[in-house]
């Protein structure tokens, strides 16, 4: 089970190439980080990956083992929540992911409160998400995106706008779906938050630094962190 | 420090139509930057609506907040200190379509900020960023860390008696929070800042001097070693169950990821 790209080239203009003949191979149903610099292509390596933007040349593959290579169903979660939402009152926002893959409507409302009850929103759902500080904001656009369920989750820079108390329950939430199959893909910039992925891809200027398991990634470039993955 | 500023707080009290969990309730309080300030809480605690409060960019429900400099000599030439205010989503400092429209438009529109686009360059160097590289490009063409590097140093660029920054590293990694650290270590010699952040290590690299928000009240207000002498006090009465729950998680973080 992985997402292989192969040959894959892409530029935000004609004149240059972020991703030049790149070939990679994800796995999935486990956690993946892809860590780099500002202006690395972390972003760009993502959406290429759900389809929001089209390679210049190349091919993305799926293959979910047994011949079959159907794209999955994703979850995006943008670096900016604000990119994520489209209706003025929250309860409604929510609603219409469920909506929009056709959901009937007895069956939506019992789902939006439970999701709008586990983001520690509920009692907001008549307000607007303009009025949401950057962290709620944060929470309503995880729970817009989990209430479709889909298979693979992006999320670019999760825990940015994020309190510490947020972050240990997001990483919780993240745990308990990897559990449930889902494959994650985890953008950051933090490098602690490698400890707790499967699998490692940096990138440098559009370039794959590094790609493999987590443990020697941790190994190779923070060698004194090395215990924490014997257990 | 060019012009030492005061920040009096004259009882403020603020809240959301819709929003019946949040208001922000201060009493009377004073500051007077010849240290930086520091302002922490979590999600929802009244951060940035206090942040836009002192940048008069909102006006609370009761009470008003007045800045003004001690030193009449620094700034007899202006009635009021000029603020400004760094919003956590930097693409809205963008004025034009491109990144030179906005630099020339605030350039067309203050013709005193005449050293402004050197001062630009610099920063975004000090950032590790080309200017001629990204003059060009829209906000839609910029990286999100791109973004945020170029929204800073604008504000800073613009060289403010107070600057309030909110949130200013969501979109750093470790570089490039410690490029900022190095960058306001200069900036706040000479100009008022003012940090709004849940990352409390930030504040602590940054700022001299901290306040913390809890429920819109300010739970705590001291120095960083006032703060560790009675963080530790569990009894002192200013710590709310959720302040608790932090440090609690903090040290879980720490025994998870600490070397």
């Amino acid at each position: 089970m992985s997402i292989k790209l192969l040959d894959v080239s892409f530029g935000y203009d004609s004149y240059t190439h972020l991703f030049y003949h790149l070939n990679l191979t994800i796995p999935m149903c486990c956690w993946v980080t892809i860590i780099g610099d500002c202006g690395s292509g972390k972003t760009t390596l993502a959406k290429l990956i759900a389809g929001i933007l089209t390679p210049v040349s190349g091919d993305i593959i799926f293959s979910w083992g047994d011949g079959n290579s159907q794209k999955p169903e994703f979850g995006y979660l943008f670096q900016n929540p604000d990119d994520q939402f489209v209706h003025f009152n929250i309860e409604r926002e929510v609603a219409f992911s469920l909506e929009n893959v056709g959901i009937a409507r007895d069956e939506m409302f019992p789902r939006v409160e439970e999701s709008l009850k586990n983001a520690n929103l509920w009692n907001r759902r008549n307000d607007s998400p303009n009025n949401l500080s950057g962290g709620e904001k944060q929470r309503l656009a995880l729970a817009g995106m989990l209430i479709t369920e889909p298979k693979v989750l992006i999320l670019d820079e999760p825990t940015s706008f994020l309190d510490i108390i947020a972050q240990a329950e997001l990483y919780k939430v993240t745990k308990a779906l990897l559990d449930e199959k889902v494959s994650i893909i985890w953008i950051t910039q933090e490098p602690n938050e490698i400890n707790m992925s499967d699998y490692v891809v940096k990138l440098e200027r559009g370039k794959v630094s590094h790609c493999g398991k987590s443990a020697d990634y941790v190994r190779r470039y923070f060698p004194r962190r090395n215990s924490k993955f014997e257990k | 420090m060019s012009s030492k500023l005061l920040l009096s707080i004259k009882k403020i009290y603020h809240k959301y139509p819709n929003n019946e969990d949040f208001r922000l309730d201060m009493q009377e309080m004073f500051y007077t930057f010849d240290q930086s300030l520091g302002i922490y809480g979590l999600s929802g605690s009244g951060k940035s609506t206090f942040g836009k409060i002192i940048a008069g960019l909102l006006v609370p429900l009761i009470g008003e907040i007045e800045l003004r400099c001690l030193e009449k000599e620094n700034c007899e030439h202006k009635k009021t200190p000029d603020v400004m205010y760094s919003t956590q989503f930097p693409e809205k400092i963008f004025l034009g379509s491109k990144v030179k429209d906005t630099v020339e438009l605030i350039l067309s529109k203050n013709p005193n900020l005449k050293g402004m686009k050197l001062n630009l360059i610099n920063f975004l160097s000090k950032f590790s960023v080309d200017y001629v590289n990204i003059e060009h490009k829209s906000g839609y063409e910029l990286s999100g860390g791109e973004l945020r590097r170029f929204a800073l140093s604008l504000s800073m660029a613009c060289s403010p008696d107070l600057l309030i920054l909110d949130e200013p590293t969501i979109g750093f990694g470790g570089k490039g929070k410690q490029q900022l650290r190095n960058i306001s270590k200069e900036f706040k010699k000479e100009h008022a800042l003012i940090v709004v952040s849940h990352d409390f290590r930030l504040i602590e690299n940054i700022c001299d001097y901290l306040w913390v928000l809890d429920k819109g009240k300010i739970v705590f207000n001291g120095n960083f070693a006032e703060l560790e002498r009675d963080f530790y006090q569990k009894n002192s009465g200013y710590l709310s169950g959720d302040m608790m729950l932090e440090k609690e998680v903090v040290e879980k973080k720490s025994e998870i990821w600490e070397v």
